[in-house]
């Protein structure tokens, strides 16, 4: 189930919370243990027993880790568990991939294919394998002490509004609201506000958008399309004209961001309605001045939980060598780039990243800082924008062929009547991701988003959230229904 | 603050709630009155709820589809985004409809052939459309070849497209220059054949600057007032044919505008809350026939798109021709001046075709890529080949391709299939039917029974007998009136002769028929349940109520058997 859907926003929301407020507090755990199983269920049927095997062996095996003195047993539990996590997500994401590239070699020897049944990605592997992780080891580590009961280590594991697109909550940073949260009515007000904003960020930008963005570059997912569908994305692609080819990354990326942070912000709010304070995922990443800033300000938990639990082990910066840096930062972006995607363009994406963190890291920050705040924010959007052709362009060869008809400077002539839809909406996207470069931005944000309203500010935040919520549901049907790009991953 | 958390934290929060329930409660209950949305679309059915379909994720597609189409209070969410959408970029989410310049309104296909971004989508080059056009042109050439045999004159009619007559206000695109444009290569291969037709549109343009009535209203792609004198021109072009039965003259009265609040055409399928426009004028003239008892009128046998409709609105057809048929898309027959809907493939095709006196194939331009819909190499094949020439046809090309790649793997029967299927799709495959000739070939027996079928069908009194006994024996009346043909074709005595009408037993009968047909309809039985709601009747007694309805008109009428 996604949050923008009718099921969910018709039904799921409404009958979920009536039920959970009714309920006494100490149940309402279990309520909510039980409702995302069913919001799982109802989106990934055939994985609902695999999640729910994992995450009690999962269970077990960190409480026998934390009971154990042996450092060796330990270490060999924490493995385990670890490898339960990452073997599944590795299994599921990235099976096909393996299998698809070892084939690749084999014909190039002439040998015969391995025989291999595709599988079907589940939907927030990735999230919910990465929570997993961070479970075995912050109590690996004694950050915090592992659950006492199941049914509370599965509902972190489980919970629906983080469950399949995050924000990756580490553990230590909400073990103690399982047990105990309160939820003001103002919280669940100002949650209500914080989904709405989201909806409208998914529905009311995003979509308007990336429905532009697949007419001109055809849909986003290769894997479900024929050869005839490739090949007439790859004659698309080849024909663009500049102007199109310029309208679409810029769109797209525009796109990828108020599609993500829209469901944050979603999963954020349902979140507070409920007493959970989750962490941000989004501090307005396109005004950054650098890539390194790009990184921390987008999909934070994701960043933090690299950092903690890739960067770190590695080594992070405290190694012998600048080069061996280099490499640990070059390498978390690589592995960055391939939890996108099981496919060759996430791999190119994330070394880019990879190469202009470092290349931030010896040159970029003091040309960006030379340049002045403004024009360096926009040089780095540039980038960004440039390195998204990788992103959403799921093959190679055509991603490269599209950068070539960005700089073929064939321009055709631009048309505001055209799609007035699309251009404006992206003003609006354009304006959004930009409006805190300005203090009074900052300022409006730190206002809606994270201050207490008062009674009058309440009442207009109430009615605005209203209004949008029939807005949003009238595009949602008015236009048909779209799933979240980042499920995906 | 802390008051504040208590008094109106807790109040907002419970509207919230009883907010987030009002679908749900509209949903069952119908709380608030409603305007419903309108435009045709396809039902989504309430999936059923099984393991598999769960575990394939097909039966939550499907729920989600439904309830899309199915919550409470959908219909003013889905028209107060749609009027957003229009006012603020004119959009409309109707996709075959295309917002023009100052609310003009286009269809989305006849806006692509005007600038030549149609015919590229079905054809990859020009050349081939031209062969695809040559080809169909042969065959109704043809078919009007055989049809004059029975004295049925067949013509073509080319209804105007909105875009040609007011190209100022269309959407801005970038045009294909290279492309061709059909209608003027029909137009101009018929004129080189001598092929009888009529084309509107240089006649429907020079008159827009001169009329004192729209040629096409602002927010309709359709002709509506101005297709009085489309039809008009037809009648009399037919006329100046060599038809025994001729049109009766007509004469149109000035045009007299009047208001009216009733949205039409297009805008409506926009589903917007504000009106697109405040002029509410609309045209209508007073038609005169002129009564001439000693000319026949002519039943005529329409085969085409949407823009006939206007004929029934504008017209007073029944004065001007004594039976009307319309084969809509040749997909779906209107049988009748009632508009009784039936598939065109459920109908015995050729008594319906021997039975009128002309036969229109009539279509807007941008339509004429598909021409005939399939018409004419089906009329011709009824026409001219028999049962068994048919079977031998299969046959012989069955043994043709038996040994062709590809067809090693098919069984006997899956190759006499596809065979059939070619045939059916080309007829001129067949021997006799082949080459740039007329056909001399006639399916002779199906021709004679047909004919002896309409004998019947223009006899009242045989035709309702026959019509009772259908409903007696559950059988549709074109399946009767086949029958009745054979006896008498095989010497046998007219099931006329034993057939005594129950009026009573028959209304009975009729009914139940009526119902079942009716709930077999999902937009029917909607509309039923709406009306029964809205009155406070249950289910049943509305449609009960409703079938008579429809049996007592048909009663007044004189119609009630047929």
């Amino acid at each position: 189930m996604v949050f923008s859907s009718n099921i969910f926003l018709l039904y799921f929301m409404p009958i979920f919370f009536l039920v959970y407020f009714i309920l006494p507090k100490k149940v309402r755990n279990y309520f909510l243990l039980l409702a995302s199983l069913v919001f799982y269920a109802w989106g990934a049927p055939e994985f609902i027993i695999h999640l729910i095997v994992s995450v009690i062996a999962n269970f077990y095996l960190v409480r026998w880790m934390n009971k154990t003195e042996k450092p060796g047993l330990k270490k060999l539990l924490c493995g385990i568990s670890i490898a339960i996590s990452i073997g599944l997500l590795f299994y599921f994401k990235y099976g096909n991939f393996t299998m698809q590239n070892i084939n690749s070699v084999l014909a190039w020897f002439h040998a015969e294919p391995l025989q291999w049944t595709k599988i079907l990605l589940p939907i927030g592997i990735s999230f919910f394998s990465f929570q997993s992780v961070t479970y075995t080891l912050d109590t690996y580590r004694k950050v915090n002490e592992p659950m006492q009961r199941l049914s509370d280590y599965m509902l972190y594991i489980v919970m629906f509004p983080q469950l399949i697109a995050g924000p990756i909550v580490r553990y230590c940073d909400i073990a103690d609201q399982i047990r105990n949260r309160e939820s003001l009515y103002t919280d669940r007000l100002h949650g209500f506000y914080r989904f709405v904003i989201g909806l409208c960020k998914k529905i009311l930008i995003a979509d308007v958008i990336g429905f532009q963005v697949d007419q001109i570059l055809g849909p986003s997912n290769y894997d479900v399309l024929t050869s005839a569908q490739l090949a007439d994305i790859a004659n698309k692609i080849a024909t663009i004209d500049s102007t199109s080819a310029w309208i679409a990354i810029f769109a797209f990326t525009f796109q990828i961001y108020f599609d993500f942070a829209g469901y944050s912000d979603m999963a954020i709010g349902l979140g507070r309605m409920m007493g959970f304070k989750f962490p941000e995922n989004f501090d307005n990443p396109y005004v950054s001045t650098t890539i390194s800033e790009f990184w921390r300000r987008w999909h934070q938990t994701f960043s933090v939980f690299i950092k903690n639990y890739l960067y770190f082990p590695l080594g992070g910066s405290r190694v012998k060598t600048e080069a061996r840096k280099y490499f640990n930062l070059w390498f978390c972006f690589l592995i960055s780039g391939l939890w996108h995607g099981a496919a060759w363009n996430f791999v190119v994406y994330g070394a880019l990243q990879g190469i202009f963190i470092c290349a931030d890291k010896l040159f970029l920050k003091k040309f960006n800082e030379r340049l002045g705040r403004i024009p360096s924010v926009f040089f780095t959007f540039l980038i960004i924008v440039l390195t998204r052709c990788f992103f959403r362009i799921e093959r190679i060869d055509l991603s490269w062929m599209f950068i070539k008809r960005l700089f073929a400077f064939e321009f055709a002539p631009f048309h505001f009547g055209d799609n007035p839809h699309l251009y404006v909406t992206m003003i609006i996207a354009a304006f959004f991701s930009f409006f805190t470069l300005s203090k009074f931005g900052l300022k409006v944000q730190d206002k809606v988003y994270f201050t207490e309203y008062n009674r009058r500010q309440h009442i207009i935040a109430f009615v605005i959230s209203i209004l949008a919520f029939i807005f949003c549901l009238g595009a949602l049907n008015a236009s048909g229904f779209s799933p979240f790009i980042y499920f995906r991953f | 603050m802390g008051k504040f958390k208590i008094s109106y934290g807790l109040i907002l929060f419970t509207l919230l709630m009883v907010f987030l329930f009002v679908p749900v409660i509209q949903e069952w209950g119908g709380v608030f009155p409603v305007k419903p949305l309108k435009g045709v679309f396809e039902p989504t059915p309430k999936p059923e709820m099984s393991f598999d379909n769960y575990k394939s994720n097909t039966y939550q597609a499907q729920i989600e589809k439904y309830v899309s189409e199915n919550f409470g209070m959908r219909e003013p969410v889905i028209r107060l985004y749609n009027q957003y959408v229009w006012s603020a970029y004119n959009k409309t989410y109707c996709h075959f409809i295309v917002p023009g310049k100052d609310g003009y309104l286009y269809y989305a296909l006849a806006v692509n052939e005007h600038y030549g971004l149609e015919l590229p989508k079905h054809y990859k080059s020009n050349e081939e459309a031209m062969k695809d056009a040559d080809t169909e042109l042969r065959q109704m050439n043809k078919l009007r070849h055989v049809l004059k045999d029975y004295g049925i004159e067949f013509v073509a009619f080319i209804a105007p497209d909105k875009p040609e007559v007011y190209p100022e206000y269309l959407p801005r695109r970038d045009a294909d220059t290279n492309s061709i444009h059909l209608t003027d290569y029909f137009s101009r291969r018929m004129d080189e054949i001598g092929f009888p037709y009529i084309n509107m549109t240089d006649w429907f343009v020079k008159m827009r600057d001169t009329a004192s009535f729209p040629i096409f209203p602002k927010t309709d792609s359709h002709w509506r007032y101005s297709a009085i004198y489309g039809y008009d021109s037809l009648f009399r072009f037919i006329n100046a044919l060599d038809g025994e039965a001729k049109f009766p003259n007509i004469h149109i009265g000035p045009p007299t505008a009047y208001e009216s609040d009733k949205l039409e055409g297009d805008e409506e399928t926009l589903n917007l809350i504000f009106r697109i426009r405040d002029d509410k004028t609309k045209y209508k003239s007073d038609i005169t026939v002129e009564t001439d008892t000693t000319q026949r009128k002519p039943k005529v046998l329409f085969i085409g798109d949407s823009f006939i409709w206007s004929l029934g609105e504008f017209m007073p057809a029944r004065e001007i021709m004594a039976d009307r048929e319309i084969w809509f898309y040749n997909n779906t027959a209107y049988v009748d001046f009632d508009n009784k809907t039936v598939s065109v493939k459920e109908i015995d095709r050729l008594s319906h075709i021997l039975n009128a006196d002309y036969v229109v194939f009539y279509s807007v331009g941008h339509q004429w890529w598909e021409a005939t819909y399939g018409f004419a190499k089906d009329a011709l094949l009824q026409l001219c080949v028999s049962d068994s020439l048919f079977e031998a046809s299969v046959t012989d090309y069955a043994n043709r391709f038996r040994d062709m790649e590809g067809n090693d793997d098919l069984t006997e029967e899956e190759l006499r299939k596809n065979m059939a299927w070619m045939l059916r799709n080309d007829p001129e495959l067949i021997s006799g039917l082949d080459g740039e000739e007329m056909p001399t070939i006639r399916n002779t027996e199906r021709i004679e029974e047909a004919l002896g079928i309409n004998r019947i069908r223009n006899d009242k009194d045989w035709l309702n007998a026959l019509s009772f006994y259908a409903v007696q024996h559950d059988m549709s009346t074109d399946e009767a009136l086949r029958e009745e043909a054979q006896r008498i074709a095989q010497g046998k005595s007219p099931l006329r002769d034993e057939i005594v009408i129950d009026t009573v037993a028959y209304i009975q009968m009729k009914k139940q028929q009526i119902m079942e047909q009716w709930r077999q309809i999902p937009e029917m039985t909607k509309m039923v349940q709406e009306k029964a709601q809205k009155r406070g009747l249950p289910f049943e007694v509305m449609l009960e109520k409703d079938i008579q309805w429809v049996l007592d008109r048909q009663a007044e009428e004189g119609k009630l058997f047929q």
